[in-house]
């Protein structure tokens, strides 16, 4: 059975339960207060008293346990009539005692100067009144009390489902059941999204796989076409340059392919720590015969978790690039974490821009290897940084 | 030597079987598991190739059925994840080589597996980061395998056995073209091919022409 509610439902139950239980403890403080007169309400019921005894023309004194009502003073106990004679009970005006036991209030009370003195004391037992301190603090207390566990628990609730939501978002997890209404839309809406993620992701892998067995296969073909010529005895001189081109073409057309490839899908079984000074020094070396003049500063062997086609295709293009745009002197200077290309521009190519598409090509393989890029443009010289990321 | 191929991808195991034929390796073929059963029954085979994927199961599943002590096995397959690399070792597999591969790569490994069961001979060569096994038909500059043509291993061999000392031109020429009249290009033509095979850009140059003494194989006096 599923015991899913709405959040605002189930805030509303548990505050407004707390709301109602306040109400009800302090209309029975209110009462308690009322009946025993302990608020404002005192000098209310006293004028009250008096006003109806004058209206109903009430035979005084009228006593009975709790108050005194009359109109000749002589009925006044003997500390009050003291009080009174000293002129200490003001007309019109509630005094407030304590006699022996009793909690007292008196009001002197005359209409006007015509009419008689009517004089009202309420009696109150300090043992039959409860303080009413003690129990407001308790109930503040107890109130407190409720309200922190009732808080605290929606809080911790909230949080347990929240928490649940959070683990919705690593993708091995599977469906959950949620308390609250909304937060199980959310919880569905991830897995539908996850789902929808995982297909996509499904997908492209299908669709790389199939690719990269498409490119593979008549390239796989060639490398062992290529092989079975190798084999063949006495081919004419004249093919062997053409046959020599022919497997260099393959090679740089393997690599390029795989780090096209690697560039839409990338394998992690791939990264492998490559000697990069040594890749660097290879690529540069293909195109020594088109005119680069390389120099490359490093003080020692550097190896960097990095796929091997993409750094080559990263170097091809630098150095393409270096070529096209500057004299073909470029300096590469390598470190354990950072590696920098500066090559002079020549003024007659500054406005050769190209197409771009080779720093196209380099800042996303630099996205694909999460290695970060700065390129810097102070003529004459250009310059590109690629700082390697640990992360990979 | 002879050895089972299985393999269901036509073209590429027409291509392997001529490459390793050329090799001096007899390949007996088979494109499906059925095909390999039949046709293995009797035969003690060298080295067995198999492919995972077969149009009638896994090439794992054959392996399982071979007794303990068959011919070595090299599984040859597009898949790389490392759960079918563990799986193929664990049904006894000797080497894993993942599609697309190098055909030279093959041919090495395969010589390299049957002479495990077989006694090998001293007939090796090295000079510099030069490794050949003459017996074997291994040619390695470092971790680069070098194919060779049979006209490029005779003379290699000649190389070899007068190595350091130069071989003139007419002596390998009769060595090599014992019968047959020769130009002057397929002389060039094969020199060429042996020297770029044995020597690539970055490489130490193994291979030299001296002035009226011919070719030697050796490290430059000099150098």
């Amino acid at each position: 059975m599923s015991n899913n509610q709405s959040l605002l439902h189930y805030l509303i139950v548990r505050f407004g339960l707390c709301a109602l239980i306040v109400m009800f403890l302090w209309g029975c403080m209110v009462k308690v207060s009322y009946d025993f007169a302990l608020d404002e309400t005192a000098a209310h019921y006293l004028f009250y008293d008096a006003e109806q005894a004058i209206i109903q023309n009430q035979v005084l004194p009228y006593i009975d346990d709790f108050k005194l009502i009359t109109s000749d003073e002589q009925d006044l106990p003997a500390w009050a009539l003291s009080l009174w004679k000293a002129k200490l009970l003001p007309i019109n005006d509630i005094y407030f005692s304590n006699y022996q036991e009793d909690t007292v209030y008196i009001l002197p009370y005359q209409h006007d100067a015509d009419t008689p003195m009517i004089f009202v004391m309420h009696y109150f037992d300090e043992y039959e009144s409860a303080p009413i301190l003690p129990f407001l603090m308790l109930l503040m207390g107890a109130l407190t009390t409720i309200f922190l566990y009732v808080i605290g628990k929606a809080a911790y609730r909230i949080k347990q489902q929240t928490h649940q939501l959070e683990q919705l978002i690593t993708p091995e997890h599977k469906a959950l059941e949620f308390k609250f209404i909304e937060l199980q839309n959310i919880a569905d809406a991830l897995v539908i999204s996850r789902q929808a993620e995982r297909y996509a992701q499904q997908k492209d892998r299908l669709l790389s796989a199939y690719l990269s067995h498409e490119v593979r296969t008549p390239l796989t073909q060639i490398r062992h076409s290529l092989a079975r010529l190798q084999q063949l005895d006495d081919l004419p001189f004249e093919s062997l340059s053409i046959i020599e081109q022919l497997e260099c073409a393959q090679a740089n057309l393997t690599e390029t392919s795989t780090a096209i490839l690697a560039l839409w899908h990338l394998n992690p079984h791939e990264i492998k720590p490559i000697n990069l000074s040594a890749t660097i020094n290879s690529v540069a070396a293909l195109y020594t015969t088109h005119g680069l003049i390389h120099n490359l500063i490093t003080t020692e062997e550097t190896f960097i978790n990095a796929h091997q086609p993409l750094v080559s295709l990263l170097l091809t293009q630098v150095y393409r690039n270096a070529l096209q745009h500057g004299n073909g002197e470029v300096t590469t200077t390598l470190s354990h974490t950072r590696m920098v290309f500066s090559n002079p521009c020549i003024a007659s190519k500054m406005d050769t821009k190209g197409s771009g598409l080779g720093l196209l090509l380099l800042k996303q393989i630099c996205q694909k290897l999460n290695w970060h890029h700065e390129i810097a443009h102070e003529p004459p010289l250009f310059s590109l940084e690629v700082i390697f990321s640990k992360s990979i | 030597m002879i050895i089972l191929l299985v393999e269901d991808d036509s073209i590429l195991a027409a291509q392997t079987i001529d490459f390793l034929n050329a090799e001096g390796i007899e390949v007996d073929y088979a494109s499906s598991l059925t095909q390999a059963r039949s046709i293995s029954e009797g035969t003690d085979y060298e080295a067995i190739i198999l492919d995972i994927n077969l149009p009638d199961g896994t090439g794992i599943e054959f392996a399982k059925t071979l007794e303990k002590n068959s011919a070595p096995i090299l599984f040859l397959s597009a898949r790389n994840a490392l759960t079918d690399k563990l799986a193929a070792f664990s049904v006894g597999a000797l080497d894993y080589i993942t599609k697309p591969f190098a055909l030279e790569e093959l041919a090495v490994r395969i010589k390299l597996l049957a002479r495990k069961n077989t006694p090998a001979k001293n007939t090796t060569f090295q000079l510099d980061s030069l490794f050949v096994d003459l017996d074997a038909k291994i040619a390695k500059r470092a971790e680069r395998t070098i194919v060779l043509s049979p006209q490029q291993w005779s003379l290699l061999a000649l190389l070899i056995t007068h190595s350091p000392n130069p071989v003139s031109k007419d002596n390998l020429i009769a060595t090599i073209w014992p019968d047959q009249d020769v130009n002057n290009n397929m002389y060039k033509s094969l020199v060429t091919r042996l020297r770029t095979n044995i020597t690539k850009p970055n490489e130490k140059v193994l291979l030299h022409t001296l002035k009226k003494q011919g070719l030697a194989l050796k490290e430059r006096d000099d150098e």
